[in-house]
């Protein structure tokens, strides 16, 4: 897995705090890590709502993450 | 309807492959309830008329205004003012007279929903706040009504299909499973604070609308238990499939005596703010007013006063005990969250928020200019 970058998609006011819509972070293993790289890259990230999708799927706790994976981090909208 | 007349109409719907005459009767026969005649509203009320829904219900507690006209295209210039809900009224009357409509010009609240939603096939979500999503995405769990939801923010905007039963009756997920609880006040800045070009949704309330057919006819596979979410800039999209959350949902109302009792404000984190919040008639001409929107904001107040951005406020200001100071923005939300800081800051102090921003200036004027 080392040296292996995964895509992130960025959407919403989330690309506030990213600068991004798109992010490339070194591969990790699982959602779990993955939030706590980003809470490092980004702390306010933690004050934050938004879910992880992996593959197109929103996976309540943690899972893992393959190579290649695609990975979005998604927030929730209200207008209207 | 007559046949003929039904034939004629929805003559290009009927030629439709994998439409036809069965999906538009039960288009026909369709009630669909219509929660906010907004950005969103709009489109999706104009489209489900014209598509030959039987029965709409529209709820909206808002009249139209200036700032409403640029996306909000079912009402025009000479309509602002008015109630929005009689406004739509007019027009979808005169786009289809066949068509039943029920309206309300208040807020959808709990008691609302447990009367209402029952009367209902679905309930389409295009309001502008997460209280009102959270407490819609409740009632139609409560009621067991099927959920289109849509939402917008800057140039993007996300839609899915809630609590839809399967074929097998196996029942649908809901916004909760997604999302279960609320961001805090200020996280998710809303169209009236972030701005939005017109053209999102309606994009997106036609996709909604796009949805409601689908759910009612059953053609093709509406987004049940999947949320789409579109960039319009790049022209991206996602869609995303909900697995059910693990957790039962602690601040979910689960009897309708919890849900009528259940207060949507605090669940999304809004503070009690009686007695901050205030109307022009207020005022007096030696109250210190401090406009807390950044530099070069636009219209200008008008009137003597302060320039304090929210942003710099909290290093800035000081205030005595006893002091009255009144912060205004161009909503009303920023000056709230000025105000609640500084009560916090400065206990003693009196911080007011002007309700509904430099938009009641002419209220404001004519109670403080001579």
């Amino acid at each position: 897995m080392k040296g292996i970058i995964m895509v992130i998609l960025v959407f919403g006011q989330l690309q506030d705090i990213t600068g991004t819509d798109t992010l490339h972070i070194k591969q990790v293993e699982g959602k779990k890590q993955l939030s706590d790289a980003l809470f490092e890259l980004f702390p306010r990230l933690q004050e934050t709502k938004f879910v992880i999708a992996i593959d197109r799927q929103i996976i309540d706790g943690d899972a893992p993450i393959g190579p290649n994976a695609c990975i979005a981090l998604l927030p929730p909208f209200s207008g209207g | 309807m007559e046949n003929a007349l039904v034939y004629d109409r929805y003559q290009r719907q009927l030629s439709l492959k994998g439409f036809g005459l069965e999906a538009q009767q039960k288009l026909l026969h369709a009630r669909v309830l219509v929660v906010g005649a907004g950005g969103l509203g709009c489109p999706v009320l104009q489209y489900l008329a014209a598509a030959g829904i039987g029965q709409l219900g529209v709820v909206d507690p808002d009249r139209v205004s200036l700032s409403n006209l640029p996306r909000q295209v079912l009402f025009s210039d000479a309509d602002i003012g008015r109630q929005k809900v009689d406004v739509v009224r007019e027009r979808l009357q005169a786009l289809n007279p066949a068509l039943q409509l029920e309206t309300w010009p208040y807020a959808c609240d709990a008691a609302f929903a447990l009367d209402i939603f029952p009367h209902y096939d679905l309930v389409v979500d295009t309001c502008d706040n997460f209280p009102t999503r959270y407490l819609v995405n409740d009632g139609c769990w409560l009621t067991g009504r099927p959920l289109v939801h849509a939402a917008v923010s800057e140039y993007e905007g996300q839609v899915a299909v809630f609590n839809l039963p399967d074929k097998l009756g196996i029942p649908g997920l809901h916004y909760r499973h997604v999302f279960p609880s609320a961001p805090s006040p200020g996280e998710v800045r809303d169209c009236a604070e972030a701005g939005v070009l017109g053209m999102l949704p309606g994009i997106i309330g036609c996709m909604q609308s796009f949805e409601v057919v689908k759910v009612i006819t059953g053609i093709g596979e509406p987004l049940r238990n999947r949320l789409l979410t579109y960039d319009t800039l790049r022209h991206r999209q996602l869609v995303v499939n909900i697995l059910p959350a693990s957790d039962a949902f602690p601040e979910m109302p689960t009897s309708a005596e919890d849900y009528l009792r259940f207060d949507y404000g605090h669940f999304c984190g809004l503070p009690q703010y009686a007695g901050i919040e205030v109307e022009a008639s207020v005022l007096h001409p030696d109250m210190r007013i401090i406009d807390v929107r950044e530099p070069g904001a636009w219209p200008t107040i008008g009137l003597v006063h302060e320039y304090i951005p929210l942003s710099q406020l909290e290093g800035v200001l000081q205030l005595s005990p006893g002091e009255e100071v009144l912060f205004v923005c161009r909503t009303g939300r920023r000056s709230l969250q000025a105000a609640l800081l500084m009560k916090e800051r400065f206990p003693l102090s009196r911080s007011y928020s002007l309700k509904g921003g430099v938009q009641s200036l002419s209220s404001l004027k004519k109670t403080i200019l001579p």
